[in-house]
């Protein structure tokens, strides 16, 4: 990332830069701007300040000329009569003026000066004479005009020295307040200005400083980071090149820009050259095992030769034929352990130690071989060494010369000692022997096994079975019981009973037996107990007192109503007596009903059960009723099978089928037994019983968990179970499958997991003939 | 009267409840009201009822093995409602657990297997209901 500090400093530098500039030409061209329209309203005020002067001025002169043209008329009465005391009064009037400095009054007359006053130190001098000096103010003259004889005469005039002085200074002060207003103004705009310029600064210098990290992080997120996942990318290349790595990441870097295409394109350079470099690899591996391999095998050969030859394994022999002198060399003799001197010199003194089995075969190669009948001498027989054992040896030779006629005269070999091969050869065969023999005990075991598994299917069901047994034989032992003592008491009552009873009670106590004997069945509990509730509302309405005991034992007797007609054996003083024997009597009769009951439903179980112990017996083909087959084994698993699963049955009416019905037995057990136990016993068993197109079809369905895809081929498969060890053996449904196919039908199994299994059994009926 | 006690018999077999209403009647008739119950489920409605109408429940003698509610919940539910009842598990086959379940839950008072001896029945109900009767102090 040392690109992105290179980058980072100048981009902030340069956005600095540019809007400091920009900012700079702003703020010239605005001040521009704001000086001229300053120095264009600093104009046009001084012009308004120079006309008001004006103004001012020429309302001042035109009000002194209409004082002096009043003043004239004032002034020609006074000058006409020769009145000087008089018009010294309005002349002072007119020297109070603001300005007023001197007021002359010239008699045209006379030529003299008639009146003049002026103003010394704040006092008014009124006399003839004029000051010098007036000539500096300005004077505002008008003629005294009068009327004589209806002329106009013309007596002269009246002059105003006026000093405009004050004013001038009055509208100085004026301007000058005005002007500072004006400075005033301009202060403040220049101090808004500069407190503007700081806060715009500021503004700029944040927004230069967010460009240039906005554009900052744009370069670092579409050009830097793809950078460096090029750059990671290409050092994990280089790594794996060289070697320093096992595997190799491609890049991860994904898009539609140019670093995207590179990353894609160097990824695929990537792919392309650690497959290179995995098959170099390979390649090498393999070399560098065929190498050792190779290496290996020639050490082998070699250290084999060396061994054979240094052991006397090997050994050669050669025959004179002519001379008939066999020999064979030193060192083989002394492996044979016979002195090569002891030994006769002919074929025969070998022969003789050849081991008499082989001698035959020996005899036979060699003869072919001299004849000519096989191109190669060799065979394999067995020579007794001196101290009585033998040795394998492989023998081969060749005719090494021949006479001029082509006669062989010289044959000459090896031998080489393959004891130890022959050896191992026989271990093999024993090996395999043993192998034989072992395969068939597996056998054996197997069909063991199955019957075992039988055994285990019939322990299953035991457990369940001693609860339906035990049941029927818990009620005929207690009803054996019940009988004994109620006949013991029935027999113990009688006599004195009818002594009691008048001829009309007797009636109604024998009326009470045939309706307790009429009674078929047992009532179910809920009824009973409606029953009793009815009776003793009844009775406790006829003032009976235990109502309640004496409803419930009327209707153990049968009552089902209006138990008022038994009123008088009831108000009876002996009434529990009368009653306890009737139900005594009675009782009689319903626990035998009970042991028949029972002894018919322990009878059907052991039917059932017989039925199931005689699998074994091979049997023979005998047409059976197969709905009839499927309940032998459904009464079995009838204790199961009631506590949570309901089971849904469907028969329909089929022929008759020709099987081997206690092996059916065995399918529906097994079947039956899965379906129980995928469900856990809580859910719908359903068994259909159908027939079409000449075969019997059974289906036995589950609502339990399912078989999962993966094991749905391997349900099959001897051994494969997945219940608990020690639960199944793992033979059940491949018992089913061969006793299904002993009967030339089919197996098909459906399910789904979480929703069940379905097993249906085809049966063909066989051809008829 | 009113102070009857009740002894229930809950089994799914009518004839085992049928032979065991005979064998009890012969011992408890005239002390005790003996009601029979199909189900679990039907003998807690008698229990509830009896009760409601001033009955003292005594005595449960229920089997395991029933559809519905098995014999260790209805016992262990019994428990609940009448701690001092009796209760006897008379069972042809019962789940070894549910048994100590029963035990350690319901203050199961016995186990008797069927198929069973009246005799022995009779005395660990009597058993039972000694050891009631002191604890009551009557």
């Amino acid at each position: 990332m040392k690109i992105a500090y290179k980058l980072l400093i100048p981009l902030v530098m340069i956005f600095i830069l540019g809007f400091g500039l920009l900012y700079a030409i702003w703020i010239h061209s605005e001040r521009a701007m704001i000086d001229a329209f300053e120095e264009k309203s600093s104009r046009v005020i001084l012009d308004q300040l120079m006309q008001d002067r004006q103004r001012r001025l020429e309302i001042e002169r035109g009000y002194l000329e209409f004082v002096a043209s009043m003043a004239a008329k004032v002034a020609v009465e006074f000058v006409s009569n020769m009145n000087y005391e008089g018009i010294e009064q309005p002349i002072s009037e007119l020297l109070a003026l603001d300005g007023v400095k001197a007021v002359q009054v010239f008699d045209a007359t006379t030529d003299q000066t008639f009146v003049a006053a002026y103003r010394e130190g704040g006092r008014s001098l009124v006399g003839t004479e004029l000051p010098q000096g007036l000539a500096d103010y300005q004077q505002f003259r008008h003629r005294l005009t009068g009327h004589f004889d209806a002329r106009d005469v013309d007596y002269g005039y009246i002059a105003i020295y006026y000093d405009d002085a004050p004013l001038l200074g009055e509208i100085d002060a004026m301007e000058r307040v005005s002007l500072g207003r004006i400075e005033q103004i301009k202060t403040d705009v220049q101090h808004m200005l500069a407190q503007r310029i700081s806060f715009q600064l500021l503004i700029f210098a944040a927004a230069a400083l967010l460009l240039a990290g906005g554009v900052f992080l744009l370069v670092y997120r579409f050009v830097l980071v793809p950078l460096r996942a090029l750059h990671l990318g290409l050092d994990g290349f280089f790594a794996f090149l060289q070697r320093q790595e096992d595997r190799i990441e491609p890049i991860a870097l994904g898009g539609g820009d140019e670093f995207g295409d590179m990353a894609r394109s160097l990824n695929k350079n990537i792919e392309v050259s650690a497959e290179l470099l995995q098959s170099i690899n390979a390649l090498n591996a393999t070399l560098e095992q065929k190498v050792e391999a190779r290496t290996c095998q020639l050490r082998l050969a070699n250290e084999k030769l060396e061994l054979s030859l240094e052991g006397g394994r090997l050994g050669s022999f050669d025959w004179d034929i002519p001379r008939d002198r066999y020999s064979i060399d030193a060192g083989w003799a002394g492996m044979l352990g016979c002195d090569l001197g002891e030994m006769g010199p002919g074929l025969a003194a070998w022969k003789s130690l050849i081991h008499p089995e082989d001698l035959a075969s020996v005899n036979e190669r060699f003869g072919r071989y001299l004849a000519g009948e096989v191109p190669h001498y060799e065979s394999q027989y067995r020579v007794r060494t001196k101290d009585g054992g033998h040795l394998w040896i492989l023998a081969r030779g060749k005719i090494v010369a021949r006479d001029p006629d082509g006669r062989p005269v010289r044959v000459a070999g090896t031998h080489m000692d393959i004891t130890h091969i022959k050896e191992t050869e026989q271990r093999l065969l024993d090996a395999t022997q043993r192998a034989e023999r072992a395969l068939a005990e597996l056998q054996s075991t197997q069909a063991q096994l199955i019957h075992s598994e039988k055994m285990a299917a019939l322990g299953h069901l035991i457990a369940g079975v001693a609860h339906e047994i035990n049941t029927p034989l818990g009620a005929v032992k207690s009803s054996g019981t019940n009988i004994a003592h109620s006949l013991e008491q029935a027999l113990g009552n009688l006599p004195g009973l009818f002594g009691l009873l008048t001829q009309e009670e007797v009636s109604l106590f024998l009326d009470l037996l045939a309706r307790a004997r009429a009674q078929t069945g047992i009532l179910p509990s809920r009824e009973a107990r409606r029953l009793t509730r009815g009776l003793t509302e009844e009775l406790e309405g006829e003032g009976v007192t235990g109502a309640r005991r004496i409803a419930d034992i009327l209707v153990q007797l049968g009552v089902r109503d209006s138990p008022a007609s038994y009123l008088p054996l009831i108000r009876h003083p002996r009434s529990d007596f009368i009653l306890d024997t009737a139900y005594s009597i009675a009782a009689i009769a319903t626990n035998a009903a009970n042991i028949n009951h029972a002894v018919e439903r322990a009878a059907k179980i052991i039917t059932a059960l017989k039925s199931f112990s005689r699998l074994d017996a091979g049997g023979k083909r005998s047409e059976t009723d197969l709905r009839q087959n499927i309940e032998t084994v459904l009464t079995l698993y009838h204790n199961q099978i009631k506590q949570s699963t309901e089971l849904v049955c469907r028969y329909a009416e089929v022929p008759p089928l020709s099987c081997y019905p206690d092996e059916l037995c065995q399918v529906w057990t097994n079947l039956v037994h899965n379906a129980l136990q995928a469900m856990d016993s809580r859910g719908t068993l359903r068994i259909v019983l159908e027939a079409e197109k000449g075969v019997a079809v059974v289906t036995v369905a589950d609502t339990g968990g399912g078989i999962a895809p993966e094991i749905r081929e391997r349900i099959f498969e001897p051994f494969f179970t997945t219940k608990r060890a020690g639960e199944g053996s793992g033979l059940g449904l491949d018992i089913v499958r061969k006793i299904v196919a002993k009967h030339g039908g089919h197996l098909e199994m459906d399910s789904e997991v979480g929703v069940g299994t379905t097993f249906k059994v085809y049966l063909p009926y066989p051809e008829p003939r | 009267m009113m102070e009857q006690g009740i002894l229930l018999c809950v089994d799914d077999e009518m004839m085992v409840l049928s032979a065991l209403r005979d064998q009890l009647r012969r011992v408890y008739d005239h002390r005790h009201l003996i009601e029979i119950a199909e189900s679990a489920e039907e003998g807690l409605e008698i229990l509830d009822e009896l009760a409601g109408e001033g009955y003292i429940p005594l005595v449960i003698i229920s089997d395991w093995l029933m559809p519905g509610m098995k014999g260790d919940e209805f016992l262990i539910e019994a428990h609940r409602r009448f701690p001092h009842v009796i209760k006897i598990m008379l069972s042809g086959q019962a789940d070894e657990e549910a048994v100590l379940r029963a035990r350690a839950q319901a203050n199961l008072h016995e186990f008797i297997v069927k198929p069973w001896c009246a005799e022995v029945l009779i005395a660990s109900i009597d058993a039972g209901l000694d050891a009631f009767w002191r604890r009551e102090g009557a």
